[in-house]
């Protein structure tokens, strides 16, 4: 997969062009909040590492087992597009509402470009993981049915852990 | 059966005591379960849950008697802590948090081990280190994978009290930056 370079620089750029953006428009503490949500979605990789394969990409792109860190930076650039569009077009909705709206972006915008990664072998599931699902996909796709709500309740969890952790650093709160 | 009960039993006391303390536990508790439930139901294929009733069974084996025994660790820890640390900073409260569910969390893996109601499947077991704490039942594994786990799920159900507290008014304008 000589190709492969160009996924992998296409994803760094876009992360880098999200951070110039955001700090262009004036929001407060991009770089920590784009550490958050790495981390965050980097916890959730280390937990599910052994229902994924990441395959194909660079020595240099690996960070533990199958674990690259240009997978979690293209989930962080998934969610964080995700949040400032929601905030842009939703942004007077109460926020548990715009939650929702959260998990909505991020479920459009992920469901095809998982289907690209399935479709071009970079992405395959463990067996441990095939083994628990029907075997019917998404219409159109090749993305297994169960992605329809496996990628929200993955979501639900990244969006609370960031939400939460940048609401820590922005209050000094000592109790509720 | 003996299992299923006693986890029942105890989460009912625990929180019947800490609704003196706190008359919002069981919205918290409610939380937890929802938490554990979403993290249960993505990684079960990471697990085996075994030798339980059928009634506590809710899809392949993802029990939901085992969702309110980590329901009940995370919410008395959260509680206690509360309760003798007021004072620290939530940022505090949050680690203490993770680190004293995570220790608790320990001991429940290894005597859910150790009753043979959990086990993991072979591909996991492959991918360990092999090295087992807990006179040979718990992975060396949990010692992350508890704390990463309750790291997620402290967070979810601290970010929803705090959305669930707010009251139904209009935050922002469009195109605000936050």
């Amino acid at each position: 997969m000589n190709w492969i370079i160009f996924l992998e620089v296409l994803i760094v750029v876009y992360f880098i062009g999200l951070w110039f953006y955001m700090n262009k428009k004036g929001y407060k503490n991009t770089t920590r909040k784009l550490i958050i949500l790495f981390f965050g979605v980097l916890l959730f990789e280390v937990m599910s590492e052994p229902m994924w394969l990441n395959l194909g990409f660079h020595k240099w792109a690996y960070l533990y087992k199958d674990i690259t860190w240009i997978i979690t930076i293209g989930w962080v650039n998934i969610f964080m597009t995700s949040f400032l569009l929601v905030d842009y077009h939703f942004g007077h909705i109460i926020e548990y509402k715009r939650f929702w709206l959260y998990l909505f972006f991020v479920e459009a915008i992920t469901v095809p470009l998982e289907t690209l990664l399935l479709q071009t072998g970079i992405r395959e599931y463990a067996g441990v993981l095939t083994s628990t699902m029907i075997g019917k996909t998404i219409p159109l796709t090749i993305v297994p049915i169960e992605a329809i709500y496996a990628i929200p309740l993955f979501a639900t969890l990244i969006i609370c852990f960031y939400k939460y952790v940048n609401y820590l650093f922005e209050t000094g709160v000592k109790n509720d | 059966m003996i299992f299923e009960l006693t986890v029942i039993t105890l989460s009912l006391v625990f929180l019947l005591i800490l609704f003196k303390l706190n008359s919002k536990v069981f919205q918290r508790f409610g939380l937890a379960f929802v938490a554990v439930l979403l993290f249960e139901y993505f990684t079960q294929a990471l697990w085996l849950n075994l030798n339980l009733e059928p009634w506590s069974y809710l899809y392949l084996d993802v029990s939901w008697i085992l969702t309110i025994g980590w329901a009940t660790i995370i919410v008395v820890s959260l509680e206690l802590i509360e309760l003798y640390f007021p004072n620290y900073s939530e940022k505090v409260r949050y680690f203490l948090s993770i680190f004293i569910i995570g220790i608790v969390g320990f001991f429940a893996e290894w005597a859910v081990i150790a009753l043979g109601i959990r086990d993991y499947p072979l591909a996991v077991k492959q991918g360990l280190s092999g090295i087992l704490l807990g006179y040979g039942k718990v992975p060396i594994e949990a010692l992350y994978y508890i704390p990463v786990f309750m790291a997620l799920m402290v967070a979810f159900v601290r970010y929803w009290e705090m959305l669930l507290s707010q009251k139904p008014k209009k935050t922002k304008k469009r195109g605000k930056k936050k």
